[in-house]
């Protein structure tokens, strides 16, 4: 469910961003309140847990298997904030570190997978109770999570076409409407991810209960009793907010043609009327025979773009010799404005020029990130670009724009990030907040260990198994290896808060 | 039985061994040694058929192992049957609710008839009759190593893979480890630091050195005394650490 980037129009993913911030931080604030000192190293530790979760496969019956995101797991287990600050952690550090999901789409997908999961689980589970069987209340909450979480998603990408389409009407980012994207995701996800949720809920916190002769871990003082109220507040916003330019009119969120200012200013910016061509023109505006008013603005776009990636090559040259914490924060901000450029712009020259200067920095390692990049976006892109292919050309309404930009767009992006990994240390960047930098480098070297133990879980399970195993065999042994990766959370959330006490250090 | 023909292996581009040949008879007891990152974990998983090298040949008792062969389920219940590994960190080998059913795991697979008394046999052997009805995840380091190790000879392997089984050990549980490794009528293949303890239990060596080449193969006192053959193998130490 990781959306990647070039997938959303700045209409949405801003919006969205202004809705994540207030709700993490106010998320944070909730639990600093409670665990005071202990809040960094735990919420680290379950990042870690959340992030070894999404790692297993769940073998459903039928035959095939899909990883869960174990949303319900950590909601009920430690309530729905923690579950939520958890896995936005993840997904931040999956976005920066390991280059999966965008980094525009980032507050989208902790919003989906996230807050409306781990809050659909909890009350879920609350509501149910004791009204029906414990194990299927377990399997409800996890199949509802993840079934909202994907609705909320599918119509963040079914909106797309509506809010963000060119002059002719044809799509520029995701390139099918609610009619197809809701059924096909929110399909897939109740017969499949769904199931696979359900089932690791039910496996996992019915082992416990077993284990344990406890229900859940939920840290005392953390009050969710009448978060209902906050979360359907939020929930209220985000479906106000998020579609923002479907209900509006109004063109939004940077995407203002000129009518806007000539009507509100009386005249338009010179500057901004250069700059809109560039960035906000699709090429079936501006035949590219009809050259002469386009050419002032490809050469002040030229220019703009040389700047930003001279600095970047700059920096990324003197990097290899001196890695001080300032450069890498300017080339991560340079790694932001490309980003940022490149996701609003719907003109394929402004794209492909800053592609092309891109490839030409990327020195040596330049076939490895193409290779990298290509296989990624055959794996997110391929099926869409297909299915718009066959679908477009039965409604006569095939662009090759269309495909082209946004194939072009996620390529693009994926190589921006994938060159980003390779040359930006992404921890020295977030050092102008402790807590924040603080928390991604303890979730991050936690999640390395847990990955080396996983798979060594892995390799001794194949070591053991003589003859194949049954469903039901994988099962208890997932819930063994999850409930030994819980307690190793806990574990080392403590020892972490001992050996911080030790050096005598505050967060 | 066991023989590796000009074995590489190679982590994302990095290499971890290079080049290794080496046999190994049945019955034969081999001590492996070398410093931290030389390849012997490695070396270890490869013999357990888990992971498979792109260059070189492995075959166990004259069956050419590799990924495709390994697939094959009759082939796989017959090599698991055979080859078992104790991994260095027993927690990631323990994943049934209680010790008795960690040892019935493999009788359970193989639909053995008598997994009671091979239980009771076993848990007696290894003295972990107390803990049949514990968690495993709640033992000491030292249970925890005894109960993977009862429920890998309960299957009655021919080759025991052991991967630095006396790290996190106290002196009696390493002394208890030597002896009971020393009585089993197994091929062994053991991983460790310590030449003293090597020693104990064999008189073979194999080395791989910081450049995962194999550097020594022969004979263990041979080795031990010479400095010159510990300085090339980075193993040489100013203190007497035993």
């Amino acid at each position: 469910m990781h959306i990647p980037d070039g997938y959303i129009s700045p209409k949405t993913f801003v919006p969205a961003y202004l809705i994540f911030i207030p709700l993490v931080s106010y998320a944070y604030k909730k639990v600093r309140d409670v665990l005071d000192e202990q809040t960094l190293p735990l919420i680290s530790s379950l990042a870690a847990l959340s992030f070894v979760i999404m790692m297993f496969n769940i073998p459903v019956p039928g035959g095939t298997s899909g990883h869960a995101i174990g949303a319900a797991v950590m909601a009920i287990l430690f309530g729905p904030w923690v579950g939520f600050l958890s896995i936005s952690i993840v997904l931040l550090i999956q976005a920066l570190i390991f280059g999966d999901g965008g980094i525009t789409t980032y507050a989208i997908n902790a919003l989906s997978m996230g807050f409306i999961a781990s809050f659909t689980a909890y009350y879920t589970y609350r509501l149910l109770g004791t009204k029906v069987n414990e194990k299927v209340n377990y399997f409800l909450s996890g199949w509802l999570s993840i079934v909202l979480a994907s609705l909320f998603v599918a119509v963040i990408l079914g909106i797309q076409p509506a809010i963000a389409s060119d002059a002719a009407g044809n799509p520029l980012y995701f390139p099918f409407g609610l009619k197809i994207s809701v059924p096909a995701l929110v399909g897939v996800h109740m017969l499949f991810f769904g199931v696979a949720e359900g089932l690791f809920t039910s496996i996992i916190l019915n082992y416990i209960k077993k284990v344990y002769k406890t229900q859940n871990f939920r840290l005392t003082g953390i009050n969710s009793k009448n978060d209902i109220f906050v979360f359907l507040a939020a929930l209220f916003v985000i479906i106000g907010l998020v579609p923002l330019g479907l209900l509006t009119g109004n063109p939004a969120w940077g995407e203002w043609d000129l009518s806007f200012f000539t009507n509100k200013l009386g005249s338009v910016p010179q500057g901004l009327q250069k700059l809109s061509a560039i960035y906000f023109a699709p090429v079936s505006d501006y035949s590219i025979g009809n050259f002469s008013p386009v050419a002032g603005y490809y050469f002040s776009a030229l220019t703009g773009i040389l700047t930003v990636f001279l600095l970047f090559f700059l920096f990324t040259k003197r990097n290899s010799r001196r890695n001080s914490t300032g450069l890498q924060k300017i080339m991560f901000f340079v790694y932001l404005t490309a980003v940022l450029l490149v996701a609003i712009s719907n003109n394929v020259w402004f794209i492909g020029i800053l592609l092309l200067v891109a490839l030409l920095l990327s020195g040596r390692k330049i076939l490895k990130l193409l290779k990298q990049t290509l296989v990624v976006l055959f794996f997110v892109n391929f099926v869409i670009s297909v299915f718009y292919i066959c679908l477009a050309t039965v409604s006569h309404s095939f662009s090759y724009y269309s495909l082209i930009i946004f194939n072009l767009r996620t390529f693009t992006l994926l190589f921006f990030s994938f060159l980003m990994l390779r040359k930006v240390n992404v921890f020295s960047v977030f050092s102008f907040s402790k807590s924040l930098s603080f928390l991604l480098i303890l979730s991050y070297s936690q999640i390395l260990a847990f990955k080396k133990t996983y798979n060594d879980f892995s390799l001794a399970y194949k070591s053991k198994t003589i003859v194949k195993p049954k469903i039901k065999e994988l099962h208890t042994f997932i819930a063994n290896t999850t409930v030994f990766f819980i307690r190793q959370a806990m574990t080392n959330s403590t020892e972490i808060l001992m050996a911080l006490k030790s050096r005598n250090i505050k967060l | 039985m066991i023989r590796l023909e000009n074995i590489s292996y190679a982590y994302n581009g990095i290499l971890a061994l290079d080049n290794i040949s080496f046999e190994i008879n049945e019955g034969e007891k081999v001590m492996l040694m070398g410093v931290n990152g030389s390849g012997k974990s490695t070396l270890l998983k490869l013999l357990d058929g888990l992971i498979f090298s792109k260059k070189g040949n492995y075959f166990f008792k004259d069956n050419l192992i590799s990924k495709k062969k390994i697939k094959e389920n009759v082939f796989n219940t017959f090599f698991r049957q055979r080859v078992v590994m104790l991994f260095q960190k027993p927690d990631v080998m323990l994943f049934n609710p209680t010790v008795y059913d960690e040892l019935a795991f493999g009788p359970r697979q193989l639909g053995s008839k008598n997994i009671d008394s091979d239980i009771k046999y076993w848990a007696e052997k290894l003295m972990i009759t107390d803990l049949l009805s514990r968690q495993p995840f709640n033992l000491s380091c030292g249970e925890k190593k005894k109960v993977a190790l009862a429920s890998l000879l309960i299957i009655n392997p021919e080759v025991l893979i052991l991967d630095e089984p006396f790290s996190y050990l106290d002196p009696q549980s390493t002394e208890w480890m030597v002896e009971f490794l020393s009585q089993l009528d197994k091929t062994l293949i053991v991983s460790m630091h310590n030449l003293k303890l090597a020693s104990l239990l064999s008189n073979r060596l194999l080395v791989l050195s910081n450049r995962h080449q194999l550097v020594y193969d022969g004979n263990l006192k041979a080795f031990s005394v010479s400095s010159e053959k510990l300085k090339s193998a980075g193993m040489f130490t100013n203190i007497n650490l035993y």
